[in-house]
């Protein structure tokens, strides 16, 4: 293969700015608060800027708590278009972090990383398609302690995970 | 505690794999929402979270170890050619990005890093630099992704690959040679009888000369008037080669801007004295090699650096190695030294310098008082610019070019010929190689 020009990794980088203006956008229109609304849009050009910080953690994390307590249906376009973004800024974020600002990206590297979002999201739709259809009732207590127990042991396989070599 | 302390270790361990600052974010943030979600009831939390946990998950299957070869290029090269070099890489099981720092197109040094598909085998640059001199060309610096970038492998620092671009050679008349009183080839005109076309003499033959030398038409005609059967033989010039030293002055390398002067510049300045010292001396030796003559050089910083006189292509390769050798070792000396056995009689010294000390007028003088023919080349910017902050700066251009105006001329007064280096030097080559026929 001859080595090509690419383009800048900046744009990589204002990818993920575009991501947080439209969270932020989606939030407001949520009605969801100045403050936590002008932090996460701090942070997500801080993600952009460093994107192997903090960062990009904290706007994930702030858009889903946000999200989840502005009273919008969990199945409301405006919660569903949130989705593919906050996965957006993880990505962009995560390749971003491993090159210098002054790289130069080549496109065809991101084909399996967009092939992968694809079928990621895809995923995660299918899971809130099928909580759209699940009825809306009150909990067995078995399937409480099975969805606890279930929490318990994905913490577990977490930190095994994260402590790999 | 131990344990926490190894592991922090074995994060900045970069010729392994290991999880990135995204892999953290993905596990912690996704199984936090994911908890978060499933204690609150809260079906958002958990569509947050699935995601992150689900790349984590993906990234998690087992990758090669990867591994790059250092291409191989050329030690030398000629300016403005262009070489292409080949990065073979073997990716390893599982490897989806690669980053690479390569040059590429006219980019001086080592290049940019660029971001590739993981399953690049084979990546094909060009160096183009076209500044002369030795320079680092390459270092593959690399470092290898898993999926969605959580898992990294380096990054690895590549072994540096320097390279030297030989100083360009320009055509240039051939020059003032004197006559060498010894050797009989080469194609400057001896003052000695030889074998050469050019006549030097019509003469009574003598016992010793060779009798096809004699010329029947002089003889007869010579006999035709005296009545004597004489005869006259037709003698000619040999063909010498000659020895030209070029002296160079490496103790400074100034530019236009007199404000610069006093800064020590990192490697050679642009449009410097010295890369233009170089440059005249690299034209000048080719174009004097290329008649059959020897060229030697001789650096008035640096003498062990100095070379001796030679011919041949193979010397002109020899002397623009030297040439990049004695730029690299460049700096101030206060005394300009050229030994007598540098500079034998009979050979023709061009000193190259912007003659901007009195030792550098001193050494010229002293080489023409040995008895051996000298060329001055005033390398001084024509356009020097004064510092533009210091308000002397106008006051400091005057006197500098008064007393370059009074270096100069003391040269003349001893009998040198002072030439700029530039478009005037041509002719004055020729005039000078015109006055001494």
């Amino acid at each position: 293969m001859k080595l090509g020009a690419g383009f800048p990794v900046w744009l990589l980088r204002g990818a993920i700015v575009v991501a947080v203006g439209l969270i932020v956008l989606l939030l407001r229109a949520q009605h969801v608060a100045t403050l936590p609304v002008l932090a996460i849009a701090t942070f997500g050009i801080l993600s952009a800027v460093a994107p192997a910080s903090p960062a990009p953690a904290f706007v994930i994390a702030a858009t889903a708590v946000s999200a989840a307590t502005s009273g919008t249906s969990p199945f409301a376009l405006s919660m569903l278009a949130l989705l593919p973004l906050v996965h957006l800024v993880h990505i962009g974020s995560a390749i971003s972090a491993t090159v210098p600002a002054t790289a130069r990206v080549h496109p065809s590297a991101l084909r399996p990383a967009a092939v992968r979002f694809i079928v990621v999201q895809a995923s995660v739709f299918a899971i809130a398609a099928v909580a759209a259809i699940v009825p809306a009732t009150v909990t067995p207590t078995a399937l409480e302690v099975a969805g606890l127990a279930g929490v318990a042991v994905l913490a577990a396989l977490a930190a095994r995970l994260v402590t790999k070599r | 505690m131990n344990r926490v302390v190894k592991w922090l270790r074995s994060q900045r361990d970069t010729d392994r794999w290991r999880n990135t600052d995204a892999m953290y974010r993905a596990v912690v943030v996704g199984v936090a929402l994911i908890a978060a979600g499933v204690v609150a009831h809260t079906i958002t939390l958990v569509l947050f979270g699935a995601p992150l946990l689900l790349s984590a998950v993906i990234a998690l299957p087992h990758l090669g170890e990867p591994k790059v070869r250092q291409p191989r290029m050329p030690r030398t090269m000629e300016p403005g050619k262009r070489v292409e070099i080949v990065f073979e890489i073997e990716p390893g099981e599982g490897v989806e990005l690669t980053a690479l720092r390569a040059p590429r197109g006219k980019t001086i040094g080592v290049g940019r890093v660029h971001l590739l598909p993981g399953n690049t085998k084979e990546i094909r640059t060009e160096l183009s630099r076209t500044s002369w001199g030795e320079g680092v060309d390459l270092r593959p610096d690399r470092l290898f992704a898993g999926p969605d970038a959580l898992r990294i492998y380096g990054p690895i620092v590549g072994t540096e690959g320097t390279r030297i671009v030989l100083p360009p050679v320009v055509a240039l008349p051939t020059g003032p040679l004197p006559p060498r009183p010894s050797g009989l080839v080469g194609v400057h005109r001896s003052p000695r009888p030889g074998d050469s076309t050019e006549l030097r003499d019509i003469r009574v033959f003598q016992p010793g000369d060779r009798l096809r030398r004699i010329d029947w038409r002089v003889t007869l005609s010579a006999a035709a008037s005296t009545g004597v059967m004489t005869p006259h033989i037709r003698e000619r010039h040999a063909d010498a080669d000659a020895t030209l030293i070029i002296a160079l002055d490496t103790r400074l390398d100034i530019g236009q801007d007199i404000g610069d002067w006093a800064t020590p510049a990192i490697g050679l300045r642009d449009k410097g004295t010295l890369d233009t010292a170089v440059k005249a001396a690299t034209s000048l030796a080719a174009s004097y090699l290329r008649q059959g003559d020897r060229v030697g050089l001789a650096d008035l910083g640096w003498p062990q650096l100095s070379l001796a006189p030679g011919s041949g292509p193979r010397h002109l390769l020899k002397l623009r190695h030297q040439l990049v050798l004695c730029t690299r070792a460049a700096e101030w000396t206060p005394k300009p030294t050229l030994r007598p056995q540098q500079a034998p009689a009979g050979a023709l010294v061009m000193v190259l310098s912007p003659f901007l000390d009195n030792a550098m007028v001193d050494l010229t003088a002293t080489i023409v008082r040995r008895g051996v023919r000298v060329l001055a080349i005033d390398l001084l910017p024509a356009q020097l610019k004064p510092e533009a902050k210091d308000p002397w700066g106008e006051v400091v251009l005057t006197i500098v070019r008064a007393e370059h105006a009074a270096r100069l001329n003391t040269l003349r007064e001893h009998g040198i010929a002072v030439v700029r280096w530039g478009d005037e030097l041509p002719t004055a080559l020729r005039n000078l190689a015109r006055r001494r026929r």
